[in-house]
C-alpha cells in the first residue's frame, strides 16, 4: 500500500485557509486536517513542550487523531488522542503524519498549518523533506482583508483565555521602521507570501497552483475545478459540488472543551460556504490601522498585483 | 445510487468478482461506489478503482473506525455486505472483523438500508444459526435478529436460480447480461497468448480453475490432490487425438504433467478481471472443482464447464479400480503422503455431508451414466437450481475418461449444453439488473419476505 503525498495548504493566517482546507476536504478523494503545527518540530517531544494539553495551537491534531484512529472527538477520545500523542514522544513528525495518512489511505490528507510561527523558510523545507512529492495551494487574500481580519483576531485573542504566544503574535506584525512602533501586517503578508514564493519555484508546475480566497467563495465551481484538474484529481460535477459543502468536514464544530479548536473559530462556528458580500477594497489609500495616514508600501502593491489584486 | 461494498473474505477471489460487476453497474448508471474490503479483495477492486478501495485489517476497531468514516464521508444510500453470513459463524475467526454488538447497535441507528449478497443461499445457514440462543447471544441475540429483520437479501444469478423458488428469500438479479460477449479479435488474441501463435483452430483450450480458498485449505489439511491433478488429466485426456493446453490459474499451485506428456500445461498466476473473463470465454471447456465459483457463472452460454468430484471412500476406490493401474497407484500414492486424503467431496476439500454421499456402491466398468452426469438443476446441498454444469469422477476412471472424450469431440454434447443454456438464460433476461433490484429496495418499503429474518409484523 503506498498512500499519496498529501496536498499542503501555505497561506499565512487569515487567509480562509480554514475553508479552503475543508473544502477540498469534501473533495471524494481528499480528507481535511485541522492545524497540526507539525512541521516546526523536531519530534513529538518537542510538540508536546509546545503544544501540548491546555494549548489551544495542539487542538488541530489532537483532534485529527481522535477522529481518525480513534473515530470520534468526544472529550474521552481526545484524551485517548493526547496519550496516544504521548506514547509517541519519539516520534518525528513524518511518522506521525504517515501513520494518519495510512489510515486514510487512499484518500489524500489536506493540510492548512498557516506560516506564522518560527522561522517561515525552514517550515517550508521542513515539509518538502517530510513529503518530497507533496501537492501545494499556494492560498492568498488580497493584503486589506487578510490585515484587517488578523488584527481583529489578534485582538479577540488578546482577550481570550488559553492563547499562545500572544505577544510574539503581536510583535510579527508590529512596524519598527518609523519613529513610532504600530501595528500593521501588511509586512507580514508581504514576507510570507514572499517566502512561499520562494519555496515554491523550485516546486514542479504539476504540484503547485495559486488560488485567490477569495475566488474559491465567489466562483468555486471554477476555482475548484481548475485546482482538483491540475492536481489529476476527479472534476465532474459531483465531485465539485461535494466541495461545496465545507460544513460537512468532519471538524466543522467547535470541538470539545479539551480540544475546541485547530482552525478558525469563526469557521468553527459557521462553516457554511457563504457567499459573502464582496467589500470593495483596493491598494491604493490610506489604511484605517495605520495612525500615520500612510497605505500599503510599493513592494506589498508590487506582490498583490502578481495575485491580481488591484 | 451511492453505495458502500463490503467484501470480507481473506482468502477468496469470487466475491470480489461478484461485487465489481453490481459496482460497475451503478458507476455505469452515474452512481457513485467505494469498497471496504480485504486486502485480497481490494488487490482485484484497487485495479481498477484505486481512489475508491479501502482496505480491511485484522483489528476489528480500526476496521469499524474506517467503516464510520466512510459512512460519514460518502453518505452512502445503501451498504451491501457480500459475506455477512461468516460473521454468524460462532468458532470462526475472520480475517478481517468488522461486525459486533455496538457495530449493530449503531448500524441500526441509521437509515441507510443493509443489503446482503447471498451466493450460495446461505441465508438458511443463518437462519439457524440465529435461532440458536447460545450462537446469536455473542452478538447480542436480539440486537441481531433485529438487525437481521433490517437486512435485505439480493440474490446473484448465475450462482442462484433466477426463477420463483419456494421458501426462498431473497431478490434475484443478473449479475451481467448474459451470456458474455468476446469477439473474434479478443478470443483469438486470448488463444494465441496460450495456444501459441501457430495454434490451429482444431487445438483445444482447457481453463482448469479453483478458487484460492480451496488452494488454501488444500495446503492447510495437507491433502497433495493438486500434486496429482497434472497426471490425472494427462490420463483422461490423453484419447483426444488433438493438440490440447491447460490453463491452470492459481496463486499458490502448479499442475505439473508426467515425463513423457504431450499435454501441455501453461500455469498463470491469477489473471487481472478482464483477462481472465476473456480466457474464460475463449476456452473450449472449463475444468475446475468448485460448483458454486464465479468462473461457471461466468462461462454461462458460451463454453461447457465440468466440475471433478469424489464420490467414494477410498476403500470403494481400491475395491473397483484396476490394481497397479495409474489411478490405484495415485490413490494410494494420496493416501500414502497423507492418510486419509481421498474422500468423498463434492466441493474440494470440503467433506460431503451425508446428503452428498454416494450411494451408488462399488464402482462398476462401463457405469458410465451414473458416474458422470448433466446436472441441470442443483447447486449446493440441492437448495437452490442454478446454472447447468456437468459433473465427473475425479477417480472414475474410463468411464470420465469417456465423458471428457464426448464433451471435446462430439458435436451432440455442444448442442446438449447449448440447449439447457439457452432455456437459463432466457430465465436469467427476465429478470432484473442488481442497480434495479437495489433501486427497488430504496423505493419499496415493503419487501419484508426479503430480508434474512421475516419481520414479526408480517
Amino acid at each position: 500500500m503506498i498512500s499519496a503525498a498529501p496536498v499542503l495548504i501555505l497561506s499565512p493566517p487569515r487567509s480562509y485557509s480554514s475553508l479552503a482546507c475543508a473544502m477540498l476536504g469534501q473533495h471524494p478523494q481528499m480528507y481535511d486536517a485541522l492545524e497540526t503545527q507539525i512541521f516546526d518540530v523536531s519530534d513529538m517531544m518537542d510538540w508536546r513542550n509546545r503544544f501540548g494539553v491546555g494549548r489551544h495551537d495542539g487542538d488541530g491534531l489532537r483532534r485529527l487523531v481522535a477522529e481518525v484512529v480513534f473515530g470520534s472527538q468526544y472529550a474521552a477520545t481526545i484524551n485517548r488522542a493526547s496519550r496516544w500523542l504521548y506514547h509517541r514522544q519519539s516520534w518525528r513528525p513524518n511518522e506521525i503524519l504517515n501513520a494518519i495518512i495510512d489510515k486514510l489511505h487512499p484518500l489524500i490528507l489536506v493540510e492548512k498549518t498557516p506560516l506564522e510561527k518560527g522561522d517561515m523558510r525552514v517550515s517550508l523545507e521542513n515539509r518538502a523533506k517530510i513529503f518530497p512529492m507533496a501537492r501545494y495551494v499556494h492560498l492568498v487574500r488580497h493584503p486589506f482583508n487578510q490585515s484587517r481580519s488578523l488584527l481583529e483576531h489578534l485582538n479577540r485573542m488578546a482577550i481570550s483565555e488559553g492563547a499562545t504566544d500572544i505577544y510574539d503574535r503581536f510583535a510579527r506584525i508590529t512596524d519598527n521602521r518609523g519613529s513610532r512602533s504600530l501595528l500593521d501586517p501588511q509586512h507580514f503578508w508581504q514576507k510570507s507570501n514572499s517566502c512561499i514564493m520562494d519555496f515554491l519555484s523550485t516546486v514542479p508546475e504539476s504540484r503547485k497552483i495559486r488560488v485567490r480566497g477569495e475566488d474559491l467563495i465567489a466562483h468555486p465551481d471554477r476555482t475548484l475545478g481548475d485546482l482538483v484538474r491540475h492536481f489529476g484529481l476527479r472534476s465532474d460535477t459531483r465531485a465539485i459540488e461535494e466541495m461545496k459543502h465545507p460544513e460537512r468536514s468532519p471538524f466543522a464544530f467547535i470541538g470539545p472543551k479539551n480540544a475546541s479548536f485547530g482552525a478558525d473559530p469563526k469557521f468553527l462556528r459557521q462553516s457554511k460556504l457563504r457567499s459573502v458580500e464582496s467589500l470593495k477594497v483596493t491598494l491604493l489609500g490610506p489604511l484605517p490601522w495605520r495612525e500615520d495616514g500612510s497605505g500599503f508600501t510599493e513592494e506589498v502593491c508590487e506582490l498583490a498585483k502578481t495575485f491580481g489584486y488591484t | 445510487m451511492r453505495a458502500l461494498f463490503i467484501s470480507q473474505p481473506a482468502r477468496a477471489y469470487g466475491e470480489i468478482n461478484v461485487v465489481m460487476a453490481l459496482a460497475e453497474a451503478i458507476l455505469a448508471a452515474s452512481g457513485e461506489a467505494w469498497f471496504l474490503v480485504s486486502p485480497l479483495a481490494a488487490k482485484i477492486s484497487a485495479i481498477k478503482y484505486p481512489d475508491r478501495t479501502f482496505e480491511l485489517n485484522g483489528y476489528i476497531f480500526d476496521n469499524q473506525v474506517k467503516f464510520w468514516r466512510i459512512v460519514k464521508k460518502m453518505r452512502p444510500d445503501v451498504i451491501v455486505f457480500s459475506a455477512f453470513h461468516e460473521i454468524l459463524r460462532p468458532n470462526r475467526k475472520l480475517d478481517c472483523p468488522l461486525v459486533d454488538i455496538q457495530w449493530l447497535h449503531d448500524a441500526l441507528e441509521i437509515k441507510t438500508p443493509f443489503v446482503f449478497i447471498d451466493f450460495i443461499a446461505h441465508v438458511p445457514i443463518m437462519t439457524e444459526i440465529v435461532s440458536c440462543d447460545a450462537c446469536s447471544s455473542r452478538l447480542g441475540g436480539t440486537v441481531l435478529r433485529t438487525f437481521l429483520e433490517k437486512l435485505w437479501v439480493i440474490l446473484p444469478c448465475p450462482l442462484n436460480e433466477p426463477a420463483r423458488v419456494d421458501g426462498r428469500r431473497g431478490l434475484p438479479y443478473r449479475i451481467a447480461p448474459l451470456p458474455y460477449e468476446q469477439n473474434d479479435i479478443q478470443r483469438m488474441t486470448m488463444r494465441s497468448r496460450f495456444l501459441g501463435e501457430n495454434a490451429s483452430s482444431d487445438d483445444i483450450l482447457i481453463l482448469r480453475s479453483g478458487s484460492n480458498w480451496q488452494s488454501i485449505l488444500a495446503e492447510d489439511y495437507g491433502i497433495p490432490l493438486y500434486s496429482h491433478l497434472g497426471t490425472l488429466l494427462n490420463f483422461y485426456l490423453a484419447g483426444v487425438d488433438k493438440n490440447i493446453t491447460i490453463v491452470s490459474i492459481s496463486d499458490r499451485h502448479e499442475l505439473i504433467a508426467p515425463p513423457g506428456s504431450k499435454l501441455r500445461i501453461v500455469n498463470c498466476r491469477n489473471l487481472p478481471p478482464f483477462d481472465y473473463e476473456q480466457l474464460v470465454l475463449a476456452a473450449d471447456l472449463i475444468i475446475t472443482d468448485n460448483e458454486i465459483g464465479y468462473t461457471l457463472a461466468a462461462s454461462v452460454g458460451r463454453v461447457p464447464g465440468l466440475v471433478l468430484v469424489n464420490s467414494y471412500t477410498i476403500e470403494d476406490l481400491l475395491d473397483s479400480i484396476k490394481p497397479a493401474g495409474l489411478l490405484w497407484k495415485v490413490v494410494l500414492e494420496m493416501e500414502r503422503q497423507r492418510p486419509g486424503s481421498v474422500y468423498p467431496y463434492r466441493i474440494f476439500p470440503l467433506l460431503a455431508d451425508s446428503n452428498e454421499l454416494c450411494n451408488k456402491g462399488p464402482l462398476e466398468a462401463g457405469q458410465y451414466q451414473g458416474l458422470a452426469s448433466l446436472v441441470p438443476e442443483t447447486i449446493r446441498l440441492g437448495r437452490m437450481p442454478s446454472s447447468p454444469f456437468y459433473r465427473a469422477e475425479i477417480f472414475g476412471g474410463r468411464p470420465t475418461r469417456i465423458f471428457l472424450e464426448w464433451l471435446l469431440l462430439d458435436p451432440e454434447s455442444k448442442e446438449l449444453s447449448s440447449k439447457l443454456e439457452s432455456e437459463y438464460l432466457s430465465r436469467l433476461a427476465q429478470i432484473d439488473d442488481g442497480v434495479h433490484v437495489l433501486e427497488r429496495i430504496l423505493d419499496l418499503d415493503d419487501l419484508g419476505r426479503h430480508t434474512v429474518l421475516q419481520r414479526p409484523d408480517r
